[in-house]
């Protein structure tokens, strides 16, 4: 005994070389109950053991311990009373079973704060990943909403250089540009120069002063593109830093273009020389009130000058006729030129106003005016002198204020010198003259006008179509045109309805024109003998709809009707089953 | 009759919270970690016995604090813990299972699919439970905050406690 310690337990308490942990022990004996027990038992809860009781009914921790099996025990950090914790060491020797206690309540509280600060970062660490996956997963989600939305975004910095560019927008960048980051925007997107001003005065102004703006774009691969962009501020930094949003608005204005297509006098493309001079012409045209003759081959656009001269002149507000004159025989054309009175003719069962009456106020558009009849021609002309028509069967004569313009793709000089047309029509109709030029004197503007009428076939098929490769567009100049613009857009439309991925190839436009020779053998084949066998497959095709043959031919129904004559074609020529519209 | 019953698992599992729920039904929403063993008892009555539980509240496994086999000496049965929010738990109660089985041999083990008020949240699927049992896991889900299942809980064990 050490001041009342048992030796056992001094010898333990030496062994484990401990100090001013005020030390307590028991001892209890195999059938559980307590023999001896010392120390600061106070400290520990068990000052006044029941020393008939098991200690397990005394001590729940110990419950399940005793009696050890001869090994000893440590069972470090047990809470034996509501603040404290004691290291438990049981051993056993001749007395019995031994339990040490030792206090480690400052060991604990040690272990606690580093313990608690511990776990409370790993789940702060945890809560942190799993929001970082959340915002990778939002970003990831935005970015692919953002490329699937046509809106390009491009966050740009207070020295104008590109942050960040949606995958969207890469369509915009040079051609091989791999990145735009760190660039500045005016250098990579390619929107014209005056547009690129305009941005630059909408970054400076405040975001409430700004408004969305609608610009073009030519990019490098030669694709053109309607863009708006609305420049906001972003709303994360509170500095120089703007998002562009691009809004691809390429597909609604081709499809604006499409609706308006034939009442705009800018629907008219090209930027040759020629067809500069004759945009000129027209405006100056269109500015007085003068009878005008067009001239040009088919296909060449003169309905679309009509209108646009219609549109553009101090008629606008009145109506626009449009007759076209070919394939209509004498008596029916007077008939629907000047009108005629009832019981004029067999079929005559009402009094019917003509063209020129229906005019009035605005414009009468006479095309083909070459094939008209000499007794049709003397009419128009008193028409054009004197300001009069006469109904078919009546006697009065009618004033009619309308404004004449004709259209021909003859040689009404050589026509005059043949005896088919009245000289002094000809001077009549010629005070104001324009002639269209033909597609192969304006080659240049051939991937102007490919370019318009991909966006046209797009808004019309609605497929992707973006462009025309090299060996197709190199075909294209090569050709003759012989029906001039109208076959060109013809032939860019079967070209879209037949091309399978985003570019039109060479496989992809009409056999005519990707078996055709060069440009003055083609226009020769077209003047050949073969066209009556290509206007009888055309009829035969189309069921004798003359309106669709001429469309599969290229062609204008008038140009049509003529070629038919020339090429003497009669409705018994026709496959049997197959008969005229 | 006297069984001890350890409860083990991850840190933050809610093991303490399940004690106290269970034994005092009371809940508190501050994370308060353990440190060391904090022993409570309880008692319940199964199929007419009165049986006394004395439940080692061990400390949660992490990096600071090993789980000693001393503590678990004179075990009658073990309560795992796994926070259905947090699915790593999951593979933690696991692998303390085999390490309890290695020192102790096969004894009868419930294993706690905690925090079941957090549902929405959780990344232990129903898939993943039908596994553990079809691998001859007990499960229950429970709810510290609520006290959902944990009554329960100690009763199964319990039961197959008095009927070995």
């Amino acid at each position: 005994m050490n001041n009342g310690i048992p030796n056992s337990v001094c010898e333990r308490l030496d062994a484990l070389c401990v100090e001013n942990r005020r030390p307590a022990y028991l001892c209890v004996e195999p059938d559980g109950k307590v023999l001896d027990h010392g120390g600061d038992c106070d400290r520990y809860g068990f000052s006044d053991l029941d020393r008939s009781q098991p200690i397990g009914t005394q001590l729940d921790y110990l419950e399940g311990l005793l009696p050890l099996d001869g090994t000893p025990l440590e069972l470090p950090l047990i809470q034996v009373m509501p603040d404290i914790y004691a290291d438990l060491h049981l051993f056993t020797d001749q007395a019995g079973d031994w339990v040490l206690f030792l206090d480690s309540t400052q060991h604990a509280r040690r272990i606690h704060e580093v313990q608690q600060q511990s776990n409370e970062l790993s789940l702060l660490r945890r809560e942190q990943t799993e929001m970082l996956e959340l915002i990778r997963r939002n970003h990831d989600d935005m970015l692919a909403i953002l490329n699937q939305l046509n809106v390009a975004t491009v966050v740009v910095n207070a020295e104008a250089r590109i942050e960040f560019l949606s995958e969207s927008g890469n369509p915009l960048l040079p051609k091989g540009e791999k990145t735009a980051i760190g660039k500045r925007w005016d250098e990579m997107l390619p929107i014209l120069d005056e547009d690129k001003s305009r941005i630059h005065e909408l970054i400076a102004r405040p975001e409430n002063k700004r408004e969305r703006i609608s610009v073009r774009a030519l990019t490098a691969m030669g694709r053109h593109y309607a863009l708006d962009i609305d420049v906001k501020d972003d709303p994360r930094d509170e500095g120089d830093r703007r998002i562009f949003y691009i809004y691809d608005v390429t597909e609604v204005c081709d499809l604006r273009q499409l609706l308006h297509e034939k009442s705009e006098f800018e629907d008219m493309i090209g930027r040759s020389d020629v067809m500069a001079h004759s945009f000129q012409l027209i405006r100056d045209i269109a500015k007085v009130d003068a009878t005008t003759l067009i001239e040009g081959e088919t296909g060449t656009g003169k309905e679309l000058v009509a209108r646009a001269i219609h549109n553009s002149g101090p008629r606008k507000d009145g109506p626009l006729i449009i007759v076209n004159s070919a394939g209509l025989s004498d008596s029916l054309i007077n008939s629907q030129l000047f009108g005629h009175k009832k019981g004029a003719f067999t079929d005559a069962s009402s009094d019917q106003k003509g063209f020129f009456e229906a005019a009035e106020g605005g414009t009468i558009f006479l095309d083909e005016i070459g094939d008209i009849p000499m007794h049709t021609q003397t009419r128009i002309l008193r028409a054009l002198e004197q300001k009069e028509v006469m109904r078919i069967g009546e006697t009065e004569a009618r004033t009619v204020d309308a404004r004449i313009i004709a259209a021909t793709n003859k040689d009404l000089d050589e026509e005059v010198q043949n005896g088919n047309f009245r000289l002094d029509l000809l001077y009549r109709l010629k005070i104001a003259r324009i002639h269209l030029p033909a597609l192969r004197e304006r080659c240049e503007d051939i991937p102007l006008l490919v370019d318009a009428f991909i966006g046209q076939a797009r808004a019309a098929t609605g497929k992707k179509i973006s462009d025309i490769n090299q060996d197709a567009m190199q075909m294209l100049l090569d050709y003759s045109w012989p029906g001039n613009v109208r076959e060109l857009k013809n032939a860019i439309s079967f070209a879209a309805i037949h091309c399978k991925g985003p570019g039109i190839n060479a496989k992809d436009l009409p056999p005519e024109i990707t078996g055709a020779p060069a440009r003055h053998s083609l226009r020769r084949e077209y003047e050949i003998d073969t066209e009556k066998e290509r206007i009888m497959n055309a009829l035969e095709a189309c069921d004798g709809n003359r309106g669709e043959a001429a469309k599969m031919l290229g062609i204008g129904r008038a140009t049509l009707y003529r070629r038919m004559k020339a090429c003497m074609i009669r409705p018994s020529d026709l496959p049997k089953g197959v008969s005229l519209d | 009759m006297k069984k001890k019953i350890c409860m083990l698992g991850a840190f933050a599992v809610g093991k303490t919270s399940l004690v106290q729920q269970f034994v005092k039904s009371t809940f508190s929403e501050k994370y308060l970690t353990t440190v060391g063993v904090k022993v409570d008892k309880k008692e319940v009555m199964v199929d007419g016995r009165d049986v006394d539980l004395l439940i080692w509240d061990i400390h949660g496994e992490d990096d600071i604090q090993d789980i000693l086999p001393s503590y678990l000496r004179g075990s009658a049965g073990i309560i795992l813990v796994a926070d259905g929010t947090r699915k790593e738990t999951l593979d933690s109660a696991t692998d303390i299972s085999k390490r309890v089985s290695a020192a102790l041999g096969t004894l009868p083990t419930l294993l706690l699919l905690n925090k079941a008020d957090l549902e929405d949240d959780w990344e232990i699927g129903d898939v993943t439970i039908d596994q553990l049992e079809a691998q001859g896991w007990s499960t229950q889900r429970t709810s510290a905050k609520t006290g959902s299942g944990v009554e329960d809980a100690f009763a199964i064990l319990a039961r197959d406690l008095i009927s070995r």
